[in-house]
Formats: structure tokens, C-alpha cells, sequence
């Protein structure tokens, strides 16, 4: 069994830069092996940690396998690719960076569609009036399924999106969306528009560690560490390793 | 106390085959569309799914009436009357405790075709608990409502048909007269949060303004494409009714009154046609057909030893399957820990013409759920 933490970056993209840039402002530099294609490499001068670059998705399923003790990846995909998200990892430190909603959002036309519950009225009138479910393209279907069910809709039909969700509603794949969004204007300029109450999480990358994971005494020194570095304090830290271990 | 556990749940099924009931084996698959037009919210959302070679969306069925009428209508089965025994498919909700997989046997009737309503309604109860009460020792109890009365109510009050679409979900997701009123508050504190635009409203109405040239107005946008799938009319006739209701000029503090306390009423036979007596000369409303169904189904049950005390009203009885159109009931034993009855039925007269019959055909059923009846102890003593 090792004794070293091993932690999650993401392998490349805008949360790979993003992290590697917050690490190097707390004085971490990332030694990547074998050049930027590399799957593993190492914090140098810490030999304690051992990093492994995957992507996002991938951090988010093996912190919950337990293959990994940390990984940085967004809230939305610990929600979207972990089972009982709240089981299986934790969430020990929000890096306020990939900041970005998960949204509802509807075209810009459906002057009476204000919030949720408006939007309630006009998915049950669809069903009645055409026999059919009004499509809902996402690429979050365990999110948008999990809000739903909370608040007691299941008069929709869920259709599978990756890329260009904004864009269903234009080309007649699905009446509304559920999507990530950070500033809105991929919504609007694609004539859509977000609602009240429509908002299910709003996500940012994060810290996170696998609650399916052997922590050891030695992992969790280098842990504290770690979180030290990163500018948590002693309480919060403490918090950390009573609930780890 | 309980003889369920060694009795063969199979001569509930003999026993209505007796009384002149015959057997049929309805469809195991339905379309789709058709399940989701009949099924409440909360049984839509437990549905299991699948689909033909041709790609049309199926459903196992989730209980036996729809199948069985499906058949009834297209001249399948040469009969009035059915009992039939099977699986029957829905995945379990939070709160049922005596299964975990979504399929679970049921044993139940149907009638179809017979204008003698009220009798057969009370047959029909008084054949469940007879067959119902071999398998228990103790009394059992009894709880009927009559979702006629309540229809009849809220056309009464002339609430719009948004409003009486909600109100209809609410009833039907299950909920008590409190939640029901609740929520219908919510609903119209919440319901719209824009600041209506009555200039814009009143253009449109003195024909000054097109669907369209009003959407357009009101996002400030003339380069509209996207409207997936509602007509520009529809959403605007959405939006006007939303945005009177909010300037309180279509529901009053009494319309929901008179809604929660038709609900909260329930009670022992007697007090509760006081009640309606008295609610029907509050409010101004002829109740004097349900009063006399009402006493009418009892006078039958007492013929058939159906003591008055085992039989409660409770106008919040729902069984989340939007087809009832008149009589709801459910079987229970006294069991305070069982919150699920043993068997539940009811009339349904509009499951024809819904299904495309040119006719109305009356029908009433019960189903008896066995996997409860095996179960219902609880705690295996043996």
C-alpha cells in the first residue's frame, strides 16, 4: 500500500490551466513526467504527493471507485458522474475558479414562462395538448433527473446532448435546455433564456477527496500539508482530517 | 390475528370466477401516450419503459384497466364482467415499504356496460371484503369518497382552466386539504413573477397587435425564430391569463376556502352528509345526487353485512390515476402501522370515450393487492 497521496489533475483544457496556475500562486510547481503527454508527474518538492492526470469525468468516477485520495475537478461533475455524490467523496475546498450554473433554460419567446413553476404549467399543457413529453436536451441527465423528481415534474423527456446544447432548441432536437452556463451569452444568442428558481447548482472546481479511499496517518500529514499551503486554516483542516479518518 | 400467510391468494380469484366473473389475460405492454394520459403525476414517474421494433414508445402496464379496456374496446373479450390475476409493473415509491422490485401481483374486477351504477358499486365493495375478510380475522375498514362532487365543485366555482388544471394536479398527486390549500396559495403568490404589461395586453385584445408583434415587444427582440413548438397565439393567451390572475381579478380568498373545506371533510357516515348538507346551503351548490348516492352505496353494503362503522368518507381520497370520474375507495385492514390499503377501486365512466369509444360505457373494478396481503404483518412470526 502506498504511503503517497495521489491527486487528480485534469489532463488538459481550460480547468487543466486553471489549475496548474493555482497551484503555482500557493509556490506548487507541477513536474509533469515524459512531457505534457504524460499520465503522471509529481509536485516537485514533495515527494509525498503523486499526481495523475485524467479528465474531469474520469477524477470524478475514480474518486469514487476509491483509485485516487484527491482530485480537482467541478462540482457539477462529482453531482453528475458519482452516485450519492455525498457518500463517496468530500468536498474539501472550493478553488473559486470554472465557476459556471447549471441552468434551465428556455427560449426567449416564452414570454409566460417567468420560474419553475410557470414552466411546471406549460410542460403539463404540452403533454396534454400534442400526447407527447417535452424534450429537454442535457448532458447533465442524472442532475436535471435528480431536480425534477425534488420538486415533483415527470412530464419530460430527457434527450442526450454533448456539445452545442444551446443550439437543440434551433434545430428541433428538443424543446428547452438544461446547460452550464457562465455569463448567459451562448444562451442568448442562441434566443434562450434562464428562469426563476431554474437555477440547480451552481458549480466551480474543486478540491475533492475520496471518502472510499484507506487514509493513512502518513496520507493525511501530507494532506494537512497540502491544505496549509493552500491557505486553509488549522480549523478547517482539523475538520478535514476528523472526517477522513 | 392473521391468516393471510397460509391462505392461496389464488381463491380470491376462484371466488370472483364464482360470482360469475370471467378470466382474461390483458395485455402485458401498452402504448406510451395512452398510460401517460391516464396515470397520475406520481405513477407516471414509476413507470418501466420500452419500445417496439418500429420505435414507438411501449409501457408494461401499470395496472389492469387500461389493458383490459383497451381490449374491451376493440372487441377482443366477449364479456361484461372480468376478474383477472397477474403482475401488473411500476417501481416502488419512496414510501412502500412491502416490495422492492417494480413488479407486484394484483387480483381484481371489472364491470363494464352496466347502467345500474349505484348497485354495482356497492357489489363491487361488498364482493372485495367478503373475499377479503376470509384472510383476516379483524374488521375491516372501509374508505370511500366520490371525486364527482369535487369536479362538480370546482366547475361551480368558474375558476379558470389554468387554475382548475392545478388544482386537479394537486388533488390527484395525493396530498391533504391543508397542503392542497397550501400549495394552491403558493401558486398564486408565486406564479408569475413578471410586472404584466396591461398597455401591451390591452392592444392585443382591441386587435392592434399580433401574437407575434406582442412576444416581440415584450423581449425587445424582432429577430425571433425559436418557439419549440407552442404557437405564438397559445403562449400568449398563457400570458394574459397569467398576468389577470396576478391583478386578482379571477380567484378570491373564498374560492379557496370553499376548495380546502370541501377537502377537510371526512368523518363516520352520518357526520359527514351533515357536513355536505351543510356545505351545499353555505356555498350554494346542489350536492342533493352525491348526499343520495352516498347513502344509497351504504343501504347496499349494510344488506351485505357491511356494518356502517367499518365504512369513513374522506374527500381527499385519491388514488393518483387521473381516471376516476365518481366513486374512489380503498380496503384497509386496522393495522395502525400499514399506511397502504389492501385493495383499491372505484368508477371510471370517461376510460371509453377517452379511449375512443363513440359511447359512454359505465365501469366500475377493484384491484386487490396480493404482495400487501402476504406481507402484512410484517415481522415473520412464524
Amino acid at each position: 500500500m502506498s504511503h503517497k497521496l495521489i491527486l487528480g489533475i485534469p489532463n488538459k483544457g481550460r480547468l487543466q490551466k486553471q489549475t496548474v496556475d493555482f497551484l503555482k500562486e500557493n509556490g506548487l510547481e507541477i513536474e509533469r513526467g515524459r512531457g505534457d503527454r504524460g499520465y503522471i508527474g509529481k509536485l516537485i518538492g514533495y515527494d509525498n504527493i503523486e499526481l495523475i492526470f485524467l479528465s474531469p469525468k474520469e477524477i470524478s468516477l475514480e474518486l469514487m471507485k476509491g483509485s485516487i485520495d484527491l482530485g480537482v475537478t467541478g462540482l457539477d461533475l462529482i453531482n453528475e458522474y458519482v452516485h450519492l455524490p455525498d457518500m463517496s467523496t468530500h468536498n474539501i475546498l472550493e478553488l473559486g475558479f470554472g465557476k459556471a450554473d447549471v441552468v434551465v433554460a428556455v427560449p426567449i419567446t416564452w414570454i409566460d414562462v417567468m420560474s419553475i413553476n410557470d414552466l411546471e404549467d406549460v410542460i403539463y399543457n404540452f403533454r396534454v395538448s400534442t400526447g407527447k413529453r417535452l424534450r429537454i436536451a442535457t448532458k447533465y441527465p442524472n442532475i436535471s433527473r435528480n431536480f425534477f423528481e425534488k420538486i415533483g415534474l415527470s412530464d419530460y423527456l430527457l434527450v442526450d446532448s454533448h456539445g452545442a446544447t444551446e443550439g437543440a432548441p434551433a434545430y428541433g432536437s428538443s424543446e428547452i435546455i438544461i446547460d452550464i452556463t457562465s455569463t448567459g451569452s451562448t444562451l442568448a444568442a442562441n434566443q434562450l433564456k434562464r428562469i426563476e428558481s431554474g437555477t440547480i447548482l451552481e458549480s466551480q472546481a474543486c478540491l475533492f477527496s475520496g471518502l472510499n479511499r484507506n487514509w493513512s496517518k502518513d496520507k493525511m500529514i501530507t494532506l494537512s500539508g497540502l491544505l496549509n499551503l493552500l491557505g486553509s486554516d488549522k480549523a478547517h483542516i482539523s475538520k478535514i482530517v476528523s472526517l477522513l479518518s | 390475528m392473521n391468516k393471510a400467510m397460509d391462505k392461496d391468494p389464488s381463491s380470491i380469484r376462484e371466488f370472483f370466477i364464482n360470482k360469475g366473473y370471467t378470466f382474461c389475460n390483458p395485455a402485458m405492454t401498452i402504448p406510451a401516450d395512452i398510460v401517460m394520459n391516464f396515470m397520475g403525476e406520481d405513477v407516471r414517474n414509476r413507470l418501466l419503459f420500452t419500445s417496439s421494433p418500429s420505435g414507438d414508445e411501449l409501457c408494461l402496464r401499470p395496472d389492469f384497466t387500461l389493458p383490459l379496456a383497451i381490449s374491451y374496446i376493440n372487441n377482443e373479450v366477449q364479456a361484461n364482467k372480468f376478474v383477472y390475476d397477474g403482475y401488473a409493473f411500476r417501481f416502488p415509491s419512496i414510501n412502500e415499504k412491502t416490495r422492492y422490485c417494480p413488479e407486484f401481483r394484483q387480483i381484481g374486477i371489472e364491470n363494464f356496460g352496466d347502467i345500474n351504477k349505484i348497485n354495482v358499486e356497492g357489489d363491487v365493495i361488498s364482493q372485495a371484503c367478503e373475499i377479503l375478510s376470509s384472510f383476516y380475522d379483524d374488521h375491516l375498514e372501509i374508505k370511500i369518497s366520490d371525486i364527482s362532487m369535487f369536479y362538480q365543485l370546482l366547475n361551480h366555482l368558474k375558476i379558470d382552466t389554468y387554475l382548475f388544471n392545478r388544482v386537479r394536479r394537486l388533488y390527484w398527486s395525493g396530498l391533504g386539504a391543508t397542503e392542497i390549500k397550501d400549495s394552491i396559495k403558493k401558486i398564486i403568490n408565486t406564479r408569475f413573477e413578471a410586472k404584466p404589461r396591461l398597455d401591451l395586453i390591452d392592444e392585443y385584445k382591441n386587435n392592434n397587435l399580433s401574437s407575434t408583434a406582442l412576444i416581440q415587444k415584450l423581449t425587445g427582440s424582432d429577430d425571433l425564430s425559436i418557439f419549440s413548438g407552442r404557437r405564438p397565439d397559445d403562449i400568449v393567451k398563457s400570458y394574459i391569463d397569467k398576468s389577470e390572475l396576478i391583478n386578482g381579478t379571477m380567484i378570491n380568498d373564498t374560492v379557496i376556502e370553499q376548495i380546502t373545506e370541501f377537502l377537510s371533510i371526512k368523518g363516520d357516515i352520518s357526520r359527514v352528509i351533515e357536513l355536505l348538507d351543510n356545505f351545499q346551503k353555505k356555498y350554494h351548490i346542489d350536492f342533493a345526487e352525491g348526499i343520495e348516492n352516498l347513502e344509497n352505496r351504504v343501504k347496499i353494503l349494510k344488506k351485505n353485512q357491511i356494518a356502517k362503522d367499518m365504512i369513513e368518507f374522506n374527500a381527499t381520497l385519491s388514488r393518483k390515476v387521473e381516471y376516476y370520474t365518481g366513486l374512489i375507495f380503498e380496503i384497509r385492514t386496522k393495522d395502525e402501522n400499514k399506511n397502504e390499503p389492501i385493495a383499491i377501486g372505484g368508477r371510471y365512466d370517461k376510460i371509453f370515450e377517452e379511449l375512443g369509444s363513440a359511447e359512454p360505457i359505465p365501469a366500475v373494478g377493484c384491484s386487490i393487492y396480493v404482495d400487501r396481503l402476504l406481507f402484512d404483518e410484517g415481522n415473520n412470526e412464524s
